[in-house]
């Protein structure tokens, strides 16, 4: 599930979450060449609220890249409409409006 | 550390700070019939153009345009929803271009929120339209000070239901102070209050059932089938794994988001 969103998702959202990923982990997890294993202790209860906190997040993005989509669809005045359903016919639009459908 | 990150993202993107008239312009372009509504109808219009002429548009386009704006339910979208949707409106309860606009800075300044000064003399305030308008000192800060108290009170509760999706989703057990450090609660409480009402309004009860259900799945050893993990049992996890998780989590809630919008979530959660 992670490989497809990798290979289907917008750059934008994927650097958000890998970003996000990494804040929570720190600098010590992200570097293994510091050669240092980083284990995390936690309770089930503290487990499932990081796991609500992080889907809430991820909820959260998609319907910022909607607006983000939605805002470009409102404020495309210099790239006409057409260059914008182009592009959409190119990609397979899935729908529900992603962003990069209308990226410049 | 998540906050950090929703802020970045929409630093990089401009989200929240592009404020300009292309929003009422925006609206009054898709507000084909001058209504002062986006209604149905002119959502199709819109969306069509990006689907372009030939293909059709499927349905819960609209229908999710409709819902993310409408928040008073009554199947059209006003100025002040389409504002508020979009992240322009810094606070809530601003309506029409009349009413001034107040903006309280959060947190720093109010160490002695009911000093009892005494004040005479005029105030000019600068109105949303430009005019300035002479108010006297005591009435302005009786107005100020009740504004704060309506904020106070919205934003209390708002904690109350925050609290409660959280008792809801079976967190908060017994410890409240770890809901605060670590819960849901204290991390979008700790968001600025308007980006956290455009991206989780209208989030259906089916998606928060579906994450507590995705939740316990993990819990109970998830696709490895790994054992269940309970409550108060202690459970070491590599950075790595952490990583893995934390990832497959921000892509669920995401994935969800896409099936509620498209309408799929029955028929995929059956």
């Amino acid at each position: 599930m992670i490989n497809a969103f990798v290979s289907e998702s917008s750059p934008t959202v994927l650097n958000a979450m890998t970003d996000t990923i990494n804040s929570m982990l720190g600098n010590i997890a992200n570097n293994p060449q510091m050669g240092m294993d980083v284990t995390v202790e936690a309770t089930g209860e503290k487990l499932a609220a990081l796991c609500y906190q992080l889907q809430m997040t991820g909820y959260m993005f998609r319907n910022a890249e909607y607006v983000l989509a939605l805002k470009r669809l409102m404020s495309i005045e210099s790239h006409s409409i057409e260059e914008v359903s182009e592009r959409n016919a190119e990609s397979e639009p899935g729908g529900f409006l992603q962003s990069h459908y209308l990226l410049h | 550390m998540l906050r950090a990150s929703l802020e970045a993202f929409f630093n990089h993107t401009t989200y929240f700070t592009n404020i300009s008239p292309q929003y009422k312009k925006a609206f009054n372009r898709i507000d084909t019939d001058s209504s002062g509504f986006i209604e149905a109808s002119e959502i199709e219009g819109l969306l069509q153009e990006v689907y372009g002429g030939d293909s059709k548009l499927p349905g819960f386009e609209i229908d999710t345009f409709l819902k993310f704006f409408d928040e008073n339910g009554d199947k059209k979208i006003s100025w002040g929803e389409f504002e508020m949707g979009l992240g322009v409106v810094k606070s809530k309860g601003v309506g029409g271009g009349n009413e001034h606009v107040l903006m309280l800075e959060g947190g720093e300044n109010n160490a002695s929120p009911t000093t009892t000064a005494k004040l005479s003399g005029i105030i000019k305030v600068e109105m949303d339209n430009d005019n300035v308008v002479d108010v006297d000192a005591n009435e302005y800060v009786a107005a100020l000070k009740a504004e704060m108290a309506a904020l106070k009170s919205a934003l209390a509760k708002e904690s109350d239901e925050l609290a409660m999706s959280g008792e809801k989703i079976g967190l908060d057990g017994d410890n409240d102070e770890g809901l605060q450090q670590a819960g849901l609660g204290g991390y979008l409480m700790a968001l600025p209050e308007d980006n956290v009402k455009a991206l989780t309004k209208g989030i259906s009860n089916d998606v928060i059932e579906s994450m507590r259900m995705l939740i316990n799945y993990v819990l109970d050893g998830g696709p490895a089938n790994a054992g269940k993990l309970e409550k108060e049992e202690k459970v070491a996890l590599p950075a790595g794994a952490l990583r893995q998780l934390g990832l497959w989590q921000l892509v669920l809630g995401y994935r969800l988001r896409e099936l509620e919008a498209k309408g799929e979530y029955k028929e995929r959660a059956n």
